[in-house]
């Protein structure tokens, strides 16, 4: 299999004036394209952490991280999250100022897409994730969160990458909602050929996933694969 | 990327009216800042025509105006000065109708003659009291040229005209004594001039005598034809009056520096009295004190300049700073898209002075409609805007440094 994210002995440690801490612990694992993952874990397990360096928002301060082969301290990680990655939040995260549309259409622009463009491909995503057009042009606050989400899944989409990153994106949903987000992520890891990777509380998010891991105090286990 | 700036612009109304409401007041704050400073200034640079300084050719100890023996090289020097306007210059001698025997002197010697360089130089008199033989302006630039020129002419006194039946345009026949001083100049005695020089009637005076506080004379010639006659007869020239004003006041230390270049002292009264016009008095009290108030006022307001400047940064960086704490959520998705950090805050950044433009232009027209001075706007829009922009890039550059995304 396609195996885009690798870490070996992947370690992060957040230093402040006063302390030290070691959030990320001798990190190893692979993941791969088409497949949906979950990290479970407590609250200050070191999930988050774990997803920011993916994000390529931060560089580990121990071991390598191999994104698509190369470490992710010689790539270009601005770049990188214009092209290959994607995260999507809990708190959804999507431009106040733009319309659904335009949300979907801001990372293709930014790789210089001709509006024209953007609009049909934006309006493909936003189809294919199951909003109706009389949403298109309204705010993110118009909008309930659930069809937020589906917004930043079909921006996700948008980027093109071959990473989408998720951050508790159920956490804000009630179930029925909930259901719709787990079946589109699954849908973005086994028909869009996404490596997936979900951080997450929820049993049912963790359940749908093909490959779940728990992070305890730093440190990633597979669970179940 | 930068059409985000323009949707920005386009829907975050009420903060973006704020920050251009807070444009429009600092423009119009620098503009009164500015606009006190130049007022002062403008104060400072009418001062000189408000409060001319006035300086008199004395002697020694100052305790003479008149009467003197000022050099014809002092006074041509102060003449051709570019510091000097205004001056006033006169020579009285004496002199008698027609050519008569020296002894006789005593019985002829009665007409009073001064030598003029404009009518303000023999006590009160005013152009309105010469009466030329044209009228209106025409009768006013035939006085002007009058005294302005060095031909055998002159202006009679209306008393003495009369009572010799002179007439303008009648040709007089003048006997001159002059005044002289002995070899230290504290003794005044007449001399003869040695001749006789004819003279054309071109115009007369009111009588001075009661009119105003000057003595009367019966004769005036011009300042310079009076030279040429004392030229003629081979006698040094002096001059009995000399008085001025300083042409630019603003530039006074030069100017007294001038002055004593060309000879002149400062009065000191226990100098020995005498009739040499050798000192100077400046009467700049009143100017010096106005001028170091204004001066003061000026400094005062110019020393405020680095605190004006900071206190538009710090706007700048206050208004910046919470723009940007409340697109914090903004930011990180910029980031989270691939948008570099510098990139980012940049576009905040160019988002902030934007704004500033708009409402630096807006205040620009309503200072316009009231001042109409363009250099003023063109200084304000300069400081407000290298101000207020060097406090949004410390704002963004801080914050770009600080949002940690999470």
């Amino acid at each position: 299999m396609d195996k885009i994210i690798k870490a070996v002995k992947l370690g992060y440690t957040y230093q402040s004036q006063y302390q030290r801490t070691r959030a990320l612990l001798d990190v190893t694992c692979s993941f791969e394209r088409g497949k949906m993952y979950a990290v479970t874990g407590k609250s200050g397990s070191g999930k988050s952490t774990f997803l920011s360096l993916l994000a390529g928002l931060d560089v580990p301060t121990e071991g390598n991280l191999y994104i698509d082969g190369k470490e992710i301290r010689e790539i270009d990680r601005d770049r990188y999250r214009m092209n290959h990655v994607s995260v999507i939040y809990q708190a959804f995260h999507l431009f106040p100022l733009l319309t659904v549309l335009e949300n979907v259409m801001f990372p293709l622009q930014l790789k210089h897409v001709s509006k024209k463009e953007a609009k049909a491909r934006a309006l493909e995503f936003l189809g294919k994730v199951g909003l109706t057009d009389t949403l298109y042009k309204k705010m993110p606050n118009m909008i309930s969160g659930g069809e937020q989400q589906r917004v930043a899944i079909a921006r996700a989409m948008a980027v093109g990458g071959q990473i989408l990153l998720a951050d508790e994106p159920t956490g804000n949903l009630d179930s029925q909602n909930e259901q719709v987000i787990v079946e589109l992520l699954c849908r973005m890891a086994h028909e869009e050929n996404y490596a997936v990777i979900v951080v997450t509380h929820n049993e049912q998010v963790a359940g749908a996933a093909d490959v779940v891991c728990r992070m305890m105090d730093g440190v990633l286990e597979v669970v179940r694969e | 990327m930068y059409y985000y700036t323009l949707y920005s612009i386009k829907r975050r109304k009420t903060a973006n009216l704020i920050t251009i409401g807070i444009s429009v007041m600092l423009v119009i704050l620098l503009n009164l800042y500015f606009g006190s400073i130049r007022s002062y200034q403008s104060q400072l640079d009418d001062l000189a025509r408000n409060i001319p300084i006035f300086c008199q050719i004395t002697n020694g100890s100052g305790s003479l105006g008149n009467g003197l023996f000022i050099s014809e090289k002092l006074v041509d020097s102060l003449r051709q000065s570019d510091a000097v306007a205004d001056e006033s210059c006169m020579t009285v001698l004496m002199a008698g109708e027609g050519d008569f025997p020296e002894s006789e002197y005593m019985r002829h010697l009665n007409l009073y003659v001064a030598g003029a360089n404009r009518p303000e130089a023999v006590g009160e008199l005013t152009y309105d009291m010469i009466h030329m033989e044209k009228e209106g302006m025409d009768a006013l630039f035939a006085a002007v040229d009058f005294f302005s020129s060095d031909r055998l002419e002159c202006i009679v006194s209306e008393k003495v005209m009369k009572k010799r039946k002179w007439e303008i345009g009648d040709r007089i026949l003048l006997k001159f004594y002059y005044y002289g001083a002995d070899s230290v100049y504290t003794k005044l005695e007449l001399h003869p001039m040695g001749g006789t020089a004819e003279f054309e009637i071109v115009g007369s005076m009111e009588d001075l005598l009661g009119k105003t506080s000057a003595a009367g004379t019966d004769i005036i010639l011009p300042f310079d034809t009076l030279k040429k006659v004392y030229h003629e007869f081979k006698i040094p020239f002096f001059a009995d009056t000399f008085t001025f004003h300083v042409k630019n006041p603003l530039k006074l230390n030069a100017f007294k520096e001038e002055m004593k270049s060309i000879g002149l002292l400062e009065t000191a009264q226990d100098t020995a009295d005498s009739y040499t016009g050798c000192a100077l008095i400046v009467r700049d009290n009143t100017f010096i004190i106005r001028a170091e108030d204004l001066n003061h006022s000026i400094e005062m307001m110019q020393s405020f300049f680095p605190a004006v400047c900071i206190l538009v940064l710090l706007i700048g960086y206050v208004v910046s700073y919470l723009a940007g704490s409340s697109r914090k959520g903004e930011y990180v998705l910029l980031r989270l898209q691939g948008v570099g950090k510098w990139k980012g805050a940049f576009l905040f950044l160019a988002e902030q002075m934007l704004l500033v433009f708009i409402g630096t232009i807006l205040g620009d027209g309503i200072v316009m409609l009231m001042t109409h001075d363009l250099y003023r706007t063109v200084v304000v829009n300069g400081v407000l805007l290298a101000a207020y922009f060097a406090g949004a890039i410390a704002a963004y550059g801080r914050k770009g440094e600080q949002i940690w995304i999470k």
